[in-house]
């Protein structure tokens, strides 16, 4: 079994943001990390979809989160990180919250954490697609669980109306902040320039 | 199960730091055309003391190499996927809505929509329930509703809006 690693240093590895000589100890660890190696080939394929998307599509954001999402389900190992990407009505989000930032955090982990029980939100939120608004309730740590946690946020619902979206998490330092990612259609040419 | 619920939680269940602390605390650029919903009219009637405000970052994410503007601040998400595939980020604009309840503030965004906001509720804890919706004035709706319960200081985003061979990346935090 491997050792532990710190998974924002291998983003930060992933990214070109490490020192030379931190680079130096990650690419001696990943020759013989295989789980350290899985997760960055993980991060590697999700990166390459989504800039083979943007480049072939050029405002390309439309498909990003699809990508995103089809990365992770395809590299996630089964039930963990099935893709609930896109709802096309009002979806009750708490639960699509969690799988897809379960989904997000669970690409750098290892299969033994990612396998199974994400499934459950994730299908949960992907069979809200019905058109009747139901409203959801954000879930939250009971406070007897955890009394000094106070949610930093919680999205209660979205109704993404005509359009393709999704919600995922993204992770900055300590904290995570939700994304809430719409399907537009392309800009035209000659997008009007607003004065700011 | 437990656990995974458990852990899943705490991932949603972030410090209360404010998320992107290098951020400006001051527009650091001109402000977008914004009006709001509850003073744009002549009225002089003072309007009440708003207990929380939402700071708007608008963004533009191109692939122009051009790196990411510093005016944005410290922003570690643009550095992650699926931001990361933009290679540029330019502030266009950052604003603040004083929001009181019940009454919505608009701002428009340099696409032509209008991000609308409204305070829903004031909870403990500095806690607040906020909603935000963007259309189009006589156009269709592009995000009919987004309702939020946010900490102070803490951010969501909300992006995807095609903008000039590139997208939008509204960067919303809750504020004084």
């Amino acid at each position: 079994m491997s050792e532990e690693f710190d998974e924002q240093e291998l983003m930060s590895f992933y990214d070109g943001e490490l020192p030379d000589d931190r680079v130096a100890v990650w690419e001696e660890r990943l020759r013989s990390d295989e789980e350290a190696a899985n997760a960055l080939a993980r991060l590697r394929s999700i990166g390459d979809a989504v800039r083979q998307l943007s480049d072939e599509r050029g405002a390309g954001g439309a498909q990003i989160a699809d990508a995103v999402m089809a990365a992770i389900a395809r590299d996630g190992q089964g039930a963990a990180a099935r893709p609930a990407s896109t709802w096309r009505r009002l979806a009750p989000v708490a639960a699509a919250t969690l799988a897809l930032a379960a989904a997000v955090t669970l690409v750098l982990r290892g299969a033994g954490e990612r396998a199974g029980a994400v499934g459950t939100p994730a299908e949960s939120a992907v069979s809200a697609n019905g058109p009747a608004p139901a409203r959801s309730e954000a879930v939250e740590p009971s406070e007897a669980a955890e009394p000094e946690m106070v949610p930093a946020v919680a999205i209660e619902s979205v109704d993404f109306g005509a359009h393709d979206g999704t919600i995922f998490m993204v992770q900055s330092g300590d904290t995570d902040t939700p994304v809430v990612w719409l399907v537009d259609e392309p800009s035209r040419p000659h997008d009007r320039i607003e004065p700011l | 199960m437990t656990r995974l619920v458990t852990s899943l939680l705490i991932a949603l269940s972030a410090v209360a730091a404010p998320s992107f602390a290098g951020a400006a605390p001051e527009p650091a650029a001109p402000p977008a055309d914004s009006r709001g919903g509850a003073d744009s009219g002549a009225s002089p009637k003072p309007e009440p003391k708003a207990p929380v405000a939402v700071e708007v970052t608008v963004l533009h994410a191109t692939n122009s190499k051009r790196g990411i503007d510093k005016r944005i601040g410290d922003m570690p998400e643009l550095k992650k996927p699926p931001f990361s595939s933009y290679d540029s980020y330019e502030l266009l604009s950052r604003e603040r809505l004083p929001l009181v309840k019940g009454d919505a503030k608009d701002l428009r965004l340099p696409n032509g929509r209008v991000l609308q906001s409204k305070l829903l509720e004031i909870l403990p804890k500095d806690t607040f329930r906020i909603s935000a919706s963007i259309n189009k004035p006589g156009g269709k709706t592009f995000l009919p509703l987004l309702e939020v319960k946010a900490h102070l200081g803490q951010a969501f985003i909300v992006a995807g809006q095609s903008y000039k061979n590139g997208i939008l990346v509204l960067v919303i935090r809750v504020t004084r």
